[in-house]
């Protein structure tokens, strides 16, 4: 059967633009930090490079549906990316991508 | 959700205030909190004293058993923040929490607590964990902050609640009760209130 995804529009602020490869870091960091990589597998988070707009600083997460809240917790605790102190704020979540 | 004030910002600064109403927060000017750190129960018995009438809200920065306890025996006190904080235990047991119920205390859970390394991370999670079982066993209001001192330490509410959320808890509890603790504060008449808040 077909996996159920959300995909979780978000924003990054912080005091200077942040780098895509910086931003997947620190996520994938905050998320086996959080999660760990067992429940992580299940969560089957994955940031679309595509969708990230580095002027506006906005991106898309696809994430398995029933982990919704963990991953927006995940995005919740980061405080830092690419040592530039900054925090993810979850704009809009959607069953399908636009 | 409505907006609703996060009555645990530390620092009130233009860059804070306007961050915080952009990320869907009542104007943090809207309201008056006041912090009290203390050593013994007699300087925070004094602290609540001078505090009280002035301020619309009153949190005690929690981290000592027997003064954790004796902050939920006093229905002065709006909230008791982080009382895990710096202890091998979760700061709260069974009567502390019961206590709090009774005397309309609530149990603050704050974020920057949580921005540490893993191994502690773990640590406060368990202890977070404890208390909320707590909290909902005896009915005591609990919430979620993040005690900004700058506008990078801001969260939005949807996002706090969802740490809540995944320690299987009530988020959506967690964030009302910052609005609840201040409609209730702000409705009492100044002659007949507990509390004695005062309009500012």
């Amino acid at each position: 059967m077909r996996k159920k995804t959300r995909y979780i529009r978000f924003r990054v602020h912080s005091e200077e633009n942040i780098d895509f490869p910086d931003l997947v870091n620190s996520f994938w960091e905050n998320s086996i930090d959080y999660l760990g990589s067992k429940e992580l597998s299940s969560a089957e988070p994955w940031l679309i490079a595509n969708k990230y707009d580095e002027e506006n600083q906005t991106g898309v997460i696809r994430v398995n549906r029933d982990y919704e809240d963990d991953i927006r917790a995940v995005m919740t605790l980061i405080d830092l990316i690419g040592g530039i102190k900054s925090f993810v704020q979850v704009e809009k979540v959607s069953g399908s991508i636009s | 959700m409505e907006k609703t004030p996060d009555l645990c910002i530390q620092k009130k600064t233009e860059g804070i205030n306007q961050k915080a109403q952009e990320l869907g927060w009542k104007d943090p000017e809207s309201y008056s909190t006041y912090f009290i750190k203390a050593e013994n129960w007699g300087e925070l018995k004094k602290k609540i004293q001078r505090n009280r009438e002035n301020h619309h809200v009153l949190v005690f920065l929690g981290g000592d058993e027997k003064l954790n306890r004796k902050a939920t025996s006093d229905p002065r006190i709006d909230i008791l923040l982080h009382p895990e904080k710096n202890r091998k235990d979760s700061g709260l047991d069974r009567t502390a929490v019961k206590q709090a119920a009774e005397n309309n205390v609530a149990i603050g859970f704050d974020l920057s607590q949580l921005l540490v390394s893993p191994k502690k991370k773990v640590q406060i999670l368990s202890k977070w964990r404890k208390n909320l079982r707590l909290c909902e066993k005896h009915d005591t209001k609990y919430l979620i902050t993040t005690t900004a001192k700058e506008k990078y330490d801001l969260r939005a509410p949807r996002d706090l609640k969802s740490i809540i959320d995944s320690l299987d808890y009530s988020g959506k509890k967690a964030i009302e009760t910052h609005e609840k603790i201040l409609s209730e504060n702000l409705e009492k008449p100044e002659s007949t209130s507990e509390k004695g808040v005062k309009y500012i």
